[in-house]
């Protein structure tokens, strides 16, 4: 490799873009080349400066607790303490059968069973239901699902929100659903992507980073198991709607 | 622990296994490596099991943390983005779901976040990167952000290697350049909290 086609690439080396191939040839050659190595701890700040362009988002509140139970659990025992976030591995023997005896029907896209997540949300709607001054609002299907039903409860007092729907179809694995969020200014963006493999109703917890007044609508969209291609529209037929701004 | 504890003795409180120290850490940076998560996945849940996993290796490996190497948030939250790119192969989900780089959903929270010093930092690297051309700004959020190596990027965009490759160099040059020549933009100190 010729040296001037090798600095070329340390720019991507730094971001971590090379092929397999391309990066052990660069690696073979920074060990004896100073002004290379030199080279490539700038574009690494440059590259790892990129971390504050990220939208900051207030991390779920549950965190903290679940982090103090995960390090205080002996190394032995920590796979049975139930902590609401735990490994993949961890989860998906239990899950399975937590699954099987409670009829889980709400699974994250491409992900093994996660039964804290829909007692999470379930929960969550239900505490909702229960506090004064909740907007609750009735979603309306697209005419092809005509058969689903349901509503979000939100409270606009923390701007949390949960999604309950009924009589969703189960899908297949190369299908998932996708909750769309809208801004009033129109702003799209994908709220998380969901497999449905069992019947029974759907919980869907809705992160909103703004204030509730802040958003239109939120939306459903039937798509591939990875998501819409698109980053801001759905590619697949819509499901249901729920319209804020009319409520 | 308290919140005026410095982060060197937090850190070395962690490496004898002070469970508050790392609660207070974890205090200090959950909404950082959080988010950091989550523009990777794109997914609340799986963005809180990295979150977790981040701070459990920080648990496990304080003492690998090298003070002369980087910043500590620098260490930190690039842990996180190696967990949450591990996690999106995992999945076999690469095709992302957000828009490329620079979305700057919270500007509010960021400022609660940073010291002064920083936010105008951020405010100026969010310049840089807006100046340069959408196409390398979409080339260096694939390969930063979701782990796409040359050959990835041009198949998901369906684009000459050749290209990628230019993209990215163009890119990532035309940053060091403006960076390196813009004194706000250098970080001196551990400056995101």
């Amino acid at each position: 490799m010729e040296r001037e086609y090798f600095l070329d690439l340390i720019p991507a080396y730094a971001l971590g873009a090379l092929d397999a191939e391309e990066a052990a040839e660069v690696e073979s050659l920074l060990a004896d080349d100073l002004e290379a190595q030199a080279l490539l701890d700038e574009y690494r700040l440059v590259a790892d400066s990129l971390l504050l362009t990220v939208g900051l988002r207030e991390a779920p509140a549950h965190l903290a607790e679940d982090l103090q139970q995960r390090i205080a659990a002996p190394p032995s025992t920590a796979a049975a303490a139930a902590p609401v976030i735990a490994p993949f591995q961890r989860w998906l023997s239990a899950a399975a059968i937590l699954a099987a005896i409670f009829g889980l029907t709400f699974i994250l896209a491409q992900s093994q069973p996660r039964h804290s997540y829909y007692q999470q949300a379930k929960a969550r709607y239900e505490q909702l239901a229960m506090t004064d001054g909740i907007l609750q609002v009735s979603l309306s299907p697209a005419e092809e699902f005509d058969q689903v039903a349901g509503n979000l409860l939100a409270n606009p007092a923390d701007n949390s929100a949960v999604l309950m729907i009924e009589n969703l179809p189960v899908l297949n694995q190369d299908q998932a659903y996708q909750l769309w969020i809208v801004t009033t200014e129109g702003v799209v963006s994908s709220g998380g992507v969901y497999a449905k493999t069992t019947e029974g109703p759907t919980y869907i917890i809705v992160n909103l980073d703004e204030p509730l007044s802040n958003y239109r609508n939120f939306g459903c969209s039937l798509e591939p198991a990875e998501g819409s291609p698109f980053p801001d529209r759905r590619s697949g037929p819509g499901v249901f709607r729920v319209a804020l701004t009319e409520a | 622990m308290s919140q005026d504890d410095s982060l060197e003795v937090l850190l070395e409180a962690i490496q004898v296994e002070d469970e508050a120290a790392l609660c207070e850490l974890h205090r200090r940076y959950v909404n950082l490596v959080y988010s950091v998560a989550y523009r990777v996945l794109d997914d609340g849940m799986a963005a809180e099991e990295v979150t977790q996993d981040t701070f459990l290796r920080v648990w496990q490996k304080a003492a690998l943390y090298d003070p002369d190497k980087g910043e500590f948030v620098t260490w930190l939250l690039t842990i996180t983005r190696r967990l949450a790119i591990d996690t999106l192969r995992k999945r076999q989900r690469r095709r992302p779901s957000q828009p490329m780089l620079f979305i700057d959903e919270n500007p509010d929270l960021w400022e609660t976040q940073l010291s002064s010093g920083t936010s105008e930092l951020r405010r100026s690297l969010l310049a840089v990167l807006h100046e340069l051309p959408p196409e390398q700004q979409d080339a260096i959020g694939l390969a930063y952000f979701y782990g796409m190596s040359h050959s990835d990027i041009a198949a998901y965009r369906d684009i000459p290697l050749g290209t990628v490759k230019t993209r990215i160099r163009q890119g990532m040059k035309k940053l060091r350049t403006i960076w390196l020549s813009d004194a706000t933009v250098h970080p001196k100190q551990d400056s995101l909290t």
